[in-house]
């Protein structure tokens, strides 16, 4: 960088050894050269070290989040729905006996099953958001 | 010469560490977009589950005016029939 500086002032200041002072000046520089390189690598090492457990645990933290939700989705198609499903057949079945039932039903789009049919209809689909029921 | 290996192992751990980065920022990325593609199926996993539980409520409710039903709700396990001992019996024992 400024090598040729260096040199030109050693030539300058000392006519007579300009060699060895232009030697011993880039040595010197060289030596803080290193050093800054030094300092600046331990630097980003030790950024690069933060930034590495900051993303560590925010992946830990998304992977149990993602995990919680397939285990939950998975629950829900495999146990839950078959059973409310299992639980509305039973219902429209029950109904068609104990006719007071039905308004319960009907407050969930469930339709009674009719008492000649042979099978009863799948549950009325679910509303798609936010109801609650109360 | 020393102090030449130091400098090219701080670089070798630098560049290592880098790649450690750029990996963890793609695991944190495809996990935060595969959570946010579930969160419609969550919400509706909700909704569905408090409309059955709306359901069984207003059942439950039923099933104190008219006990038929109770069969129906304990052959589901969402009734146990654990209040039957608790009833008086009628000869006074």
């Amino acid at each position: 960088m400024n090598e040729p500086e260096n040199a030109g002032v050693a030539a300058r200041t000392m006519p007579g050894v300009d060699e060895p002072a232009s030697w011993q000046a880039l040595h010197e520089e060289l030596r803080r050269l290193r050093s800054l390189l030094n300092t600046t690598l331990l630097a980003m090492l030790l950024l690069s070290v933060a930034v590495n457990a900051f993303l560590f645990y925010q992946d830990r933290a998304v992977q149990t989040q993602l995990n919680e939700a397939r285990r939950m989705v998975h629950e829900f198609q495999t146990v839950k729905w078959p059973l409310v499903n299992k639980l509305v057949t039973n219902l429209q079945s029950f109904a068609q006996v104990h006719s007071d039932l039905n308004p319960i039903l009907e407050r969930y789009g469930i339709k009674p099953t009719t008492p000649g049919q042979a099978s009863p209809p799948a549950p009325a689909s679910l509303p798609s958001a936010g109801r609650t029921g109360k | 010469m020393k102090n030449n290996a130091f400098t090219a192992v701080l670089a070798g751990v630098l560049v290592v560490a880098a790649f450690a980065a750029a990996l963890l920022v793609a695991r944190v990325f495809f996990g935060t977009r595969q959570l946010r593609d579930l969160q419609p199926t969550l919400m509706e996993v909700n909704n569905r589950l408090n409309f059955a539980q709306a359901l069984l409520n207003d059942t439950l409710e039923y099933s104190r005016r008219n006990p038929a039903i109770d069969s129906l709700l304990v052959s589901l396990n969402f009734k146990t029939n654990s209040a039957a001992p608790a009833r008086p019996k009628p000869d006074g024992r």
